[in-house]
């Protein structure tokens, strides 16, 4: 179930530095979004920028009909949505795309949840799925991580879940210093992330997640990533959000917005 | 409220409504399914479809620019019997036309695509793609070369029954010259225009956007010069016109209309608003009322000249 409407925007706050949490009144998306899926938004009726923009539902709300996202204020079209006040509306098409898989629920399993930046609304509400399905949030590992303390996303909702939550900042502002494979390096090394009883769950910039997807690879850790492309579209239609990945012939293209965009790590060709 | 009539006959080809979907940016039609209701559509203007599958191009191959995009995808596609087998059972089961948009790099495969799809039930007329920028070989060749343009469309006709319709490409000097030779040719019906061949380069990378270079422009930046184009053609040639290029709203639709284009075709807006195709449809209902008209045909070509106005 999915729509294409104009919605009206609930509330629109600061969570960090140049970052919102924007909260929309959408019954279709807040009752059936699921964690890794997103929605296009277009919040303009010129046509500069011409396309919709692709945002990973962060929080639902079903008792009220709203869902949220959240995003950093950077480019013309961010900061267009950044001055949406409550009461008027954005164009929403969602939900779109498909979501986490949480493989093997057992209670043996780890789950490690690697975010870097505004990666980090569509783990939360993974992690919060989790917890709602009744895994040990001691099971839940949160790695998530940012350039600096002031970048770092949805840290206190993670808190909040009371999963084991790890912050790391490239500047060492706030947690550890360094990235997020280091931390996944150092868990391993420790003997905490079991090849055979781990999944890995990562959203974040490509670089972050082709350095996740090596890591997890050379550990033979299972791993899904949610790749960030360019979605003009969001239906698989206009073919431009394609993601090359391996097949038993050599390789061919996928589509982001349909066939992901979640992947397993191993289907990617990277670089 | 009054009801005006929307049926339109482009040569042998009927439509509920001039209203279509332009190939490449719709899928085959099931994407959209349940956000639009396809059997309110004039047609659907199918994926580009090939001989064989196709990955197509490298990545990136689309880019936003101003009021517009860039893309190389390069005709990804399932490849003609897939097509028939996987796609074509979904679209059969809807009123409105499905118009096959074949491309091929060689004139024989033009002609074994026209004479695969011949007689096959749920299809409804071929438009053929001789004016695809992103292909290595083939596409564009046969749409900038007038002898190459009658010759295909010639060769295509004594293979299909289908109506034929033939999509110009606006990448050359004089767009009624291939006009006219696709007429000649055979075609029952023009439509244009294809995507203006671009480029978009980052500055602060250096490197070009696109990975194939070059890519084919869309959207609302190039209506001006399409407009103009279908224009130019209506008063060169007999047969009906799609117009094309840059439609987002049912006022740019009407605008077609009034060139010389007998039905219209959205393309990009479908990806900026998956409803826009109906909302054009019932902004051109709109529009003939308002005018007092009772028919959608009587305003096609109606465009006149303006009026001097006062010198500043």
């Amino acid at each position: 179930m999915r729509c294409a409407e104009h919605c009206e925007v609930v509330a629109n706050r600061p969570v960090a530095t140049n970052q919102f949490e924007i909260e929309i009144h959408c019954p279709t998306v807040a009752l059936h979004a699921q964690p890794g899926q997103f929605v296009q938004m277009r919040v303009q009726s010129g046509y500069e920028p011409l396309f919709s923009r692709p945002f990973s539902v962060f929080r639902r709300f079903p008792d009220r009909g709203n869902f949220s996202v959240v995003y950093l204020a950077r480019g013309t079209f961010t900061r267009m949505l950044a001055g949406k006040k409550p009461g008027e509306t954005v164009f929403v098409v969602g939900p779109l795309g498909n979501r986490f898989s949480v493989r093997q629920p057992a209670n043996e399993m780890l789950h490690v949840l690697v975010a870097g930046g505004v990666g980090a609304p569509p783990l939360y509400l993974l992690a919060e799925e989790m917890v709602q399905l009744g895994i040990p949030r001691h099971r839940i590992v949160v790695v998530n991580g940012a350039r600096r303390q002031d970048l770092l996303v949805c840290q206190e909702h993670f808190a909040e879940l009371g999963v084991h939550l790890w912050a790391v900042t490239e500047d060492g502002s706030l947690g550890e210093r360094g990235k997020v494979t280091d931390v996944l390096k150092s868990l391993y090394q420790r003997g905490e992330l079991p090849h055979d009883r781990c999944q890995v769950y990562a959203c974040g910039p490509t670089a972050m997640l082709e350095a996740v997807a090596q890591f997890a690879q050379k550990h033979a850790l299972p791993c899904q990533v949610s790749m960030e492309t360019l979605m003009p579209c969001g239906l698989g239609v206009c073919l431009g959000c394609a993601v090359k990945v391996r097949t038993a012939e050599g390789a061919d293209y996928k589509r982001a917005c349909v066939d992901g965009p979640i992947f397993d790590a191993t289907e990617v060709v990277w670089g | 409220m009054s009801k005006v009539k929307m049926e339109v006959h482009l040569g042998p080809l009927r439509l509920q409504n001039p209203v279509l979907v332009a190939s490449g940016t719709f899928g085959y039609g099931s994407e959209y399914a349940d956000l639009v209701d396809l059997n309110r559509l004039g047609g659907i203007m199918v994926k580009g479809t090939t001989l064989h599958p196709r990955a197509g191009n490298p990545m990136p191959r689309m880019v936003e620019t101003a009021a517009g995009c860039l893309n190389s995808i390069g005709l990804q596609n399932v490849g003609v019997e897939a097509f028939i087998r996987e796609k074509l059972p979904f679209l059969r089961q809807y009123r409105c036309a499905v118009i096959v948009n074949i491309a091929g790099d060689s004139y024989e495969e033009f002609e074994q695509l026209a004479e695969r799809l011949d007689g096959v039930e749920g299809v409804h007329a071929l438009e053929m793609n001789i004016s695809c920028p992103n292909q290595e070989k083939g596409g564009i060749h046969f749409g900038v070369d007038p002898e190459s343009t009658r010759e295909v469309v010639r060769r295509v006709r004594q293979r299909t029954r289908l109506p034929l319709i033939v999509k110009l490409s606006p990448n050359v000097t004089d767009i009624t010259v291939n006009a006219r030779a696709a007429v000649d040719g055979g075609a029952d019906v023009l439509s244009l225009v294809n995507t203006f061949v671009g480029t978009a380069i980052d500055a602060k990378t250096r490197r070009f956007k696109l990975a194939n270079i070059t890519g084919g422009l869309s959207g609302p930046a190039i209506k001006p010069l399409a407009l103009y184009m279908v224009w130019q053609v209506a008063q060169a040639v007999k047969v009906p016109i799609i117009g094309m290029g840059g439609i987002m709203n049912a006022t740019d639709a009407v605008e077609f209309l009034l060139a010389g284009a007998s039905a219209v075709a959205v393309g990009t807006a479908n990806y900026v608003n998956p409803r826009v195709s109906i909302e054009v449809l019932e902004g051109i209902e709109q529009y003939l009322r308002e005018q007092g008209e009772t028919d959608v045909k009587h305003i096609v070509g109606t465009v006149k000249r303006c009026k001097p106005g006062n010198e500043f």
